[in-house]
């Protein structure tokens, strides 16, 4: 009988992540993406105080 | 403020300490790389490598923001955590590159180990950064598994 060698998995297969990938690693659009996560948690102190009052 | 919440936020503490440690490495290689441009003539791409010093300070600006707010949302953190490391990825590459193809210019072999040593200080501070968040995310998730943290 012969036994077939099992192949390797890369470790980067299981990876679901879009860490690979060119567009993660786009500097304008990190820009964009910090700028509008700070405009996102202004809108939320914003209500918080609107709630408040 | 419940334990979970007194948790969370010493974590995040500790999370700031390296976040402002890491600025303070970017800003050191940034210095050196200035002066070997004015020495040495080294030319690298300023626009980018301030833009990613402009990711960096607005990440720590978001990051006080999330801190102070009374109720941390583990959405903003990972997203946060995401952007500084594609940061660190992008840093990394770039300093790299600046030195491998400006190795006949720089002279001294001493200021490109010191760059180096910040570079690795910078990594080091933002891996150390993304574990304090790893571990603050996971309060609330091995709660919900009803896993003691």
């Amino acid at each position: 009988m012969i036994l077939k060698k099992k192949k390797k998995k890369s470790n980067f297969e299981d990876c679901n992540d879009n860490c690979l990938e060119e567009s993660s690693f786009n500097l304008d659009n990190l820009i964009t993406s910090i700028s509008v996560m700070d405009t996102n948690i202004n809108i939320k102190k914003k209500k918080k105080k609107r709630d408040v009052l | 403020m419940s334990v979970v919440e007194r948790d969370k936020k010493n974590e995040l503490h500790c999370a700031y300490k390296h976040l402002s440690a890491a600025r303070i490495n970017f800003l050191e290689v940034l210095e050196k790389l200035e002066r070997l441009n004015i020495e040495n003539n080294i030319e690298f791409d300023k626009n980018k490598i301030y833009k990613l010093l402009y990711v960096l300070e607005k990440s720590i600006v978001v990051f006080i923001k999330i801190y102070l707010s009374e109720d941390i949302k583990n959405e903003d953190l990972s997203k946060l955590c995401n952007s500084l490391r594609a940061v660190r990825g992008i840093f990394e590459k770039e300093i790299l590159d600046i030195i491998i193809n400006n190795i006949d210019k720089i002279g001294d072999d001493i200021m490109e180990n010191a760059i180096m040593l910040d570079l690795t200080d910078f990594i080091g501070n933002i891996a150390n950064f993304e574990n304090h968040i790893l571990r603050c995310l996971n309060y609330e998730s091995n709660i919900s598994n009803g896993t003691k943290v």
